[in-house]
């Protein structure tokens, strides 16, 4: 079954403040995800692969084409849906770990990741429990827990971003970059983390930039060559 | 999705004042458990908008439906006196920028925070005083001031104390404008926290003005721009921050000051 | 020898009164607002009540007049005499025998029969004036039934002194609808309101307004239901007469400090003693 099926998107900005100047992001991107599928997407430095993540999450506005992401048995298709279905769709559907963690203040960080859990209308102690295991896995210690993630470094905030992406079970999962800060050590974690979904039957479409690691996860690539056109 | 009624439907308000047009056709809907920003600058309308949905203004044009929790749908326009007092002071909630102007100021901290439930009927003093205890705590405030004059409170506590005065009937709808201005930015944080949990625990729908796009982003899952009496986007409220598309919206927010 | 008309009102303004006073009648506790006259004495002094008195009072009547109680206070006395100056109607000072008795600040001890009118002089009509001194305001309340602000004065009573210690202009509550101010008559009267066969009218002169309790009407003092209505008591017997049971007046009869309890009402201590 299908997770993701993207036909003929397009996206472009058109910056009024620069006098209408027009950013082709996005061209004809055909992409599908199945269950248990890991797709990477590649390309060089600013082709637009952040781009297509945010676009498919609907952080960022298709212009046009067709993004369908599963919830159950339809599809959705996310370019003409409400904001209301698509926070249903992220709350229990679609998961997404950008490369930055906006901090909240004040919010612990076992409450940053148990929330995802709570929306989803889990029991407050079997979120706490599912919570903390997961921080626990990542190398996040109990320490940690009760503080807001302000005072992390890069690398531990960034393993906050993907423990509030994993904890939900959510059969589609974006990554952007979830590595990029972390040692060796924690990246084997995200990998048995993106293994373990795989296995059960959840679909990962990422970005990573150690072609090494893209080796041991991947079960396919989709290459986006620099598309980003600049008209006036 | 579920076919769930809106909340809030407003459609196609029109409002002047005098010769100067405040609200040229303004339309939303409003989810139970939704939180709407309204953001926009000062003369946008939005503060008057909030004051139509109160029912505290009437627009020249156009129509506010409002959905019950129980199902029962009215016309805002359609309400008697009577009962729209009543919803203000059940049923709906609205916070004021400034709490000096929904608090009563001669009588005690305690007393301010169950109004409500005596205005509803509860005429039995311990079951106040237990309330009032519960909701101060709720909103961190130390219980052994529930006996003081909000004379003595910082502007922080005093909107805290506004917030529990508001929320203790537990209404399905409210508004909040500016809650957070005036308050030190420690202070705002933590205010904005509260709110979030208590909002999202009880499943309201709520409109919150703010020109800060800041609080906006933390607070609501939609965003709806206002300037000049209309709305001229909204959406998601991370696609709206992230991805805007009107030229208002774009100078909005690339006119932010970076911290 | 008195160029005045009966009651020194003339008859339009009697009747315009008397209009309004069939209009509180109708509206027990309610306030209605009357076209106060320019009386004889200055606002504060019982215009009011000397008012419906005098739109009321017909040759038959006999008048009391009671200032706290007492027949021989200054303002009874004058008030007593400006209406046998205007009207030659009988006056006295028992209360069995009068068909209208004017009062300041108390309800005879004698209870009343059906057929006499109680006159009260009101300085405030509205109950809520101290919480919500703007008119505009307590008339939307009274419209509302929204008597929160009440219950919120009492609660903080009970907060700062652990009862309800409203001693005397007690609200009430009428035929459970209109808040209304028994004008400040000690909170130990209040009981005597309630179903009282005895028709009582409300004059204030300075605030123009004017209310009635038909007889026979519900008075319920507004309390918690954990806290009901508990007035002091005043157990001590009256030096003169001896009752117990009636409210008393406290003097201080040397520098010591030595106090002695009279019976406020005279006119019940006379028939005692």
């Amino acid at each position: 079954m299908n997770l993701l099926e993207i036909e003929a998107l397009h996206k472009t900005f058109i910056l009024h403040l620069r006098g209408g100047l027009r950013l082709h992001a996005l061209r004809n991107v055909h992409l599908t995800l199945e269950e248990g599928e890991c797709v990477v997407i590649t390309g060089a430095s600013g082709a637009g692969k952040s781009t297509l993540l945010r676009t498919i999450y609907g952080n960022y506005r298709g212009d046009g084409g067709a993004v369908r992401v599963r919830a159950g048995s339809e599809m959705v298709d996310m370019l003409n849906s409400t904001p209301r279905r698509i926070t249903a769709l992220r709350r229990d559907h679609m998961a997404y770990a950008s490369q930055f963690l906006r901090v909240i203040p004040r919010v612990p960080t076992l409450d940053l990741v148990a929330q995802v859990l709570l929306d989803q209308g889990i029991d407050p102690s079997e979120a706490e429990d599912r919570a903390r295991s997961l921080l626990w896995q990542l190398n996040l210690p109990a320490s940690l827990h009760a503080l807001p993630p302000a005072t992390f470094s890069g690398g531990e905030r960034q393993r906050v971003n993907i423990a509030r992406a994993f904890v939900g079970n959510h059969p589609l999962i974006l990554l952007d970059e979830p590595t990029a800060s972390l040692d060796l050590e924690n990246t084997m974690v995200v990998r048995e983390l993106i293994l373990s979904a795989k296995a059960a039957g959840r679909g990962i479409l990422a970005i990573f930039h150690d072609p090494d690691f893209v080796a041991q996860v991947a079960d396919r690539t989709y290459s986006i060559s620099f598309q980003a056109e600049i008209c006036g | 999705m579920d076919a769930l009624l809106p909340a809030l439907s407003v459609r196609d308000l029109h409002l002047s004042f005098g010769a100067q047009p405040v609200l040229r056709g303004v339309s939303l809907d409003l989810w139970p458990g939704e939180i709407l920003g309204v953001v926009g600058e000062s003369g946008s309308g939005k503060s008057t908008l909030l004051n139509v949905l109160y029912g505290m203004l009437a627009p020249s044009m156009g129509a506010v439906q409002i959905t019950s929790a129980e199902g029962k749908i009215c016309a805002l326009q359609s309400l008697s006196r009577h009962q729209l007092r009543q919803a203000q002071r059940s049923a709906w909630g609205y916070v004021y920028q400034n709490p000096r102007d929904a608090l009563r100021m001669e009588i005690s901290a305690g007393g301010n925070v169950v109004e409500r439930l005596m205005a509803m009927g509860c005429h039995h003093y311990g079951t106040l005083r237990t309330e009032a205890l519960r909701w101060l705590e709720k909103v961190e405030i130390d219980p052994a001031r529930m006996d003081e004059l909000p004379g003595q409170f910082s502007g922080g506590m005093l909107q805290r104390l506004q917030i529990a005065r508001v929320l203790i009937s537990r209404p399905s709808l409210l508004y909040l404008d500016e809650p957070t201005s005036g308050l030190d930015v420690s202070v705002q944080a933590a205010l904005l926290d509260l709110l979030r949990k208590l909002v999202v625990d009880a499943q309201m729908a709520v409109v919150l003005v703010t020109h800060d796009l800041a609080v906006a982003r933390l607070l609501a899952g939609r965003i709806a721009v206002m300037r000049y009496g209309e709305i001229v986007e909204e959406g998601l409220a991370d696609q709206v921050l992230d991805d805007p598309q009107h030229p208002y919206t774009q100078l909005l927010v690339s006119s932010v000051l970076p911290v | 020898m008195t160029h005045y008309n009966f009651a020194y009102l003339d008859e339009r303004s009697k009747r315009a009164i008397r209009r309004s006073l069939l209009k509180a009648v109708a509206i027990p506790g309610h306030q209605i607002p009357f076209a106060s006259r320019e009386m004889p004495l200055p606002y504060g002094w019982g215009t009011g009540g000397i008012q419906v008195t005098a739109s009321i009072i017909g040759s038959e009547d006999v008048l009391k007049v009671i200032d706290q109680g007492a027949d021989d206070t200054t303002n009874a006395v004058s008030i007593r005499q400006f209406f046998e100056s205007v009207t030659a109607v009988r006056t006295t000072t028992r209360t069995t025998e009068a068909s209208i008795i004017q009062t300041r600040h108390r309800i005879p001890e004698t209870p009343l029969r059906a057929g006499q009118i109680l006159v009260y002089q009101v300085p405030m009509p509205e109950p809520l004036f101290k919480l919500e001194p703007r008119r505009t305001e307590t008339r939307v309340l009274h419209a509302l039934g929204d008597y929160s602000l009440m219950y919120l004065q009492l609660y903080d009573h009970i907060t700062r002194y652990e009862r309800i210690a409203i001693g005397y202009d007690y609200p009430v509550l009428i035929e459970g609808r209109y808040l209304m101010s028994p004008s400040p008559i000690p909170a130990y009267d209040v009981p005597k309101m309630h179903r009282n066969p005895a028709l009582q009218l409300f004059g204030a002169g300075r605030e123009k307004r004017l209310y009635a309790l038909p007889p026979y009407t519900r008075v319920e003092p507004l309390a918690f239901d954990d806290y009901p209505f508990a007035p002091l008591q005043v157990d001590m017997p009256c030096s003169i007469c001896g009752a117990t049971d009636s409210y008393k007046d406290e003097i201080i009869v040397d520098d010591k400090g030595k106090r002695q309890y009279l019976c406020s009402d005279t006119d019940y201590c006379r028939g005692r003693s």
